[in-house]
């Protein structure tokens, strides 16, 4: 089976700051990614590569057969992408917003009405489609960005700490979304710092640090390489250069 | 003590940090660099404004007249700047949240806030007033000096009042939310008031020639302003009538009485209130469920419908409305600029004499040249208007919103922004074209219309022209919009391009047949650049995803 993404020798540089180091990934269809790393490692810059965001950068992201750097409008037709708490044109209602996301991808306008009107009732939000958003709540913004990253139904569903800012029912919502919209198909890459989340939800666990990939494999897998433990412990292990244990003690000295 | 020095110096230190609106509006296209020096600046441009005041000596010499003059300039000046100042340190709000929860003592929070208070106000009024407070010393000495400086201190304890007085009645009115648009709005129908008088009251003066003489009008006596002038005269000059016996006393007690009514009318609601307004918005989930205005929508979407293709265009066109309509940067920006060309307009008009409506029909029906220019001018004026707003359009605060272009398959992203042109045309050049056509028609008769239309369709192929140079930017999507050396020059040339339209059309005015083919010739142009500009492809779009 053809991997349905694939990321060959890819390098990143801000600058003189490298922040991307050779990063190679297959990720096959169906499979539900969770991309982990601590702050500064270098998720997004991946991400924003896979969403076409970023074109400057050296070796090769294949998307479904298409070369982000050659073909960006293929590959964005059939990627869709959840950024995290990004900012909004808010003086719009989520109607509004929706439909103009709708019509940049190419969508028709009856099916943007009809699936507008039934995801937003399934957030709860039915009552406020008319009604601008800059009154809305951080979860309820993200929930409009989740509806507008799956509106086309797309085939590759990128995910960007999808779960800030909402509440213990939707998050609920979410989690169970992601594994049945794995189980129809779909390809799913969720980058996020909710280690029991991507412990539950994910088929594989990519570990980024330092913009290098430092891990690659199952839940069990990992285990079985760092003994087993939480994925928390794990990323503890493989990622903290000092024992985060004194960290805390070192606070509690201040009051000495 | 050591927490009012702490206090006070905290809040001095973020004074000076703090860009004032008159920053705001020139640092937001150059850079971020910090601003440390806030205070410093304010008070010598309060210093520069003080010089300016001293023109009102010049009205008369009457010093009454001229010092009426001076503390209306004075109050409603002050005003203006303290209305954008009142939730920052006169009812400074952060106080609730950050001083009150610990312990400091009720007397000192008390203390240090009326000391901020003292230390702001001063810092302004200070400056504005010791050009003129010279200039009375130099002319009349020191006792009139002496006068002078309580009736100051008077005349901002005035103005501190109307400022409570309008922030509690329009809090009374509205919701915290439209106060913001209000406010918005107040300062822009200022900025092209201020502009309006900078134009007109030269003139003024010019035409008073210096026998304006304030008390000849007995209205006038109602004008708290008055007062205190004739308050100051009646001291200095140690002449009393019925008139000062009864203004010294207002001058003294009237502000002082007012504010501390004021002061003690404060229900706690009002706090609440101005919580509001800072902290932004309220969002709860009980948000009542509301219905599409539908009206509105359909004039613009009857708009879409006709002039653009569906799809990204008819989508550029229906976003860049509704943005116009409802952003208030936007309006911060653009609406000011188009009042300055409005007041510009009207102060050309009446420039000469008073013209008389047969002689301007005659002059407009093509037999004079003035006649010519000025039914002319008004089609290709609004070609500046269209150019402030063109800018408006790519220019936002919620830049970063712009992702939205960079994450989905758009192939021809000059679709969209054909259509925000097209919204923009709609918007502000329609109406215009409507109200000059009617009128000019209305005076002249349909002989005019000819000209007119061609007028028009060639301010289309101008705004086409422009667009091509300058909006290269996706709507909404950058915040630095810097002019280099190229670009200048493109604008330019497309500036002396529209000039030579105009040049052009005023010289063929006379001979119709070819007004009608031109017609013809220069819609068509417009319609073949504009469809240029719908199939740019990204190698031509400036904006780019940033993340800043």
């Amino acid at each position: 089976m053809q991997p349905i993404i694939s990321l060959k020798n890819i390098y990143k540089n801000y600058g003189s700051k490298a922040v991307l180091k050779n990063i190679n990934l297959d990720i096959y269809p169906g499979q539900v990614i969770g991309y982990i790393g601590p702050n500064g490692a270098g998720k997004s810059t991946t991400v924003k590569i896979l969403c076409g965001l970023i074109s400057d950068f050296q070796g090769e992201a294949i998307i479904k057969g298409f070369d982000v750097k050659k073909n960006p409008v293929e590959v964005k037709s059939v990627i869709g992408y959840v950024p995290e708490l990004a900012e909004l044109y808010d003086v719009l209602t989520p109607n509004e917003f929706l439909n103009i996301m709708g019509e940049l991808y190419n969508m028709p306008s009856n099916i943007i009405e009809d699936r507008m009107h039934t995801m937003l009732a399934a957030f709860g939000l039915e009552g406020n489609i008319h009604q601008r958003m800059d009154t809305f709540s951080k979860g309820m913004k993200q929930k409009v960005l989740i509806t507008s990253g799956l509106l086309h139904n797309p085939d590759i569903i990128i995910l960007d700490e999808p779960l800030s800012g909402l509440d213990a029912n939707s998050v609920i919502i979410i989690k169970d979304l992601i594994s049945k919209l794995a189980k129809d198909g779909k390809t799913i890459f969720y980058c996020s710092h909710m280690m029991d989340v991507v412990e539950k939800v994910s088929d594989k666990i990519v570990l980024i640090n330092e913009g290098t990939v430092i891990a690659n494999g199952t839940f069990e897998e990992l285990q079985q390489q760092q003994g087993n433990n939480s994925l928390e412990n794990i990323f503890a292990q493989l990622t903290s250069k000092e024992d985060l244990g004194n960290a805390a003690d070192k606070l509690m000295n201040a009051f000495k | 003590m050591q927490h009012l020095e702490a206090i006070l110096t905290v809040k001095l230190m973020m004074d000076d940090r703090r860009p004032s609106s008159f920053h705001q509006m020139r640092k937001q296209q150059h850079n971020k660099k910090e601003i440390s020096n806030a205070t410093l600046w304010g008070m010598l441009s309060s210093l520069f404004m003080g010089l300016f005041y001293l023109m009102v000596f010049t009205m008369s010499d009457d010093y009454t007249t001229n010092l009426t003059l001076f503390f209306t300039l004075f109050i409603v000046l002050l005003s203006l700047t303290l209305i954008t100042d009142f939730t920052n340190v006169l009812l400074d709000v952060r106080d609730n949240f950050i001083i009150l929860p610990k312990p400091v003592n009720d007397r000192t929070f008390v203390l240090s806030r009326l000391l901020h208070i003292i230390i702001h106000i001063s810092k302004m009024v200070l400056p504005i007033s010791i050009p003129t407070a010279v200039f009375i010393t130099v002319q009349k000495g020191f006792v009139g000096f002496i006068l002078f400086i309580p009736l100051v201190i008077l005349a901002t304890l005035f103005t501190v009042f109307l400022i409570n007085a309008f922030y509690l009645i329009i809090l009374k009115i509205t919701t915290p939310e439209k106060f913001k648009n209000i406010i918005s709005y107040i300062q822009i129908a200022f900025a092209i008031g201020i502009y309006a008088g900078w134009q007109v009251l030269p003139r003024m003066i010019a035409k008073a020639n210096g026998d304006f003489n304030i008390s000849k009008y007995k209205w006038m006596k109602l004008l708290p302003t008055y007062w205190f002038a004739n308050a100051w005269n009646s001291l200095y000059t140690f002449t009393f009538n019925s008139t000062s016996i009864v203004c010294i006393p207002l001058a003294t007690f009237t502000p002082i009485v007012l504010l501390l009514v004021v002061i003690k009318y404060f229900a706690p609601s009002f706090n609440q209130k101005l919580t509001l307004i800072t902290s932004g918005s309220i969002a709860t989930n009980t948000l009542t469920p509301t219905k599409e205005n539908l009206s509105k929508k359909n004039y613009s979407e009857w708009w879409a419908k006709l002039i653009t293709k569906s799809g990204t265009e008819r989508m550029g066109f229906l976003f860049t409305w509704k943005m116009m309509l409802r952003s208030r940067d936007f309006k911060m920006k653009v609406y000011p600029g188009i009042g300055y060309m409005i007041v510009i307009i009207f102060v050309m008009l009446f420039r000469e004499k008073k013209v008389s409506l047969t002689e301007m029909s005659a002059a407009i029906a093509g037999q004079t040249s003035s006649g010519r220019i000025f039914i002319l001018l008004i089609i290709y004026f609004s070609s500046l208007m269209i150019v402030t707003a063109l800018g408006g359009i790519v220019m936002s605060d919620k830049y970063k919103a712009a992702w939205i272009y960079f994450i989905t398959p758009i192939s021809n992203p000059g679709e969209i922004i054909a259509g925000s042109i097209k919204a923009v045309t709609v918007m502000f050049f329609f109406p215009l074209a409507t109200i000059a056509l009617v009128v000019s028609t209305g005076f002249i008769g349909f002989s005019v219309i000819p000209n007119m239309i061609l007028a028009i369709s060639n301010q289309l192929f101008i705004i086409t022209i422009m667009s091509m140079s300058s909006v290269k930017y996706l709507p909404f999507s950058t915040t630095l919009y810097k002019p280099n050396f190229l670009s200048v020059m493109k604008n330019f040339t497309m500036m002396i391009i529209g000039g030579l339209v105009g040049i052009i059309h005023f010289f063929i005015y006379p001979y119709t047949w070819l007004v009608l083919v031109l017609i013809v010739v220069s819609l068509m142009a417009t319609y073949f650049l504009f469809k240029t500009i719908s199939r740019y492809n990204w190698s031509k779009i400036i904006s780019e995803y940033r993340e800043d």
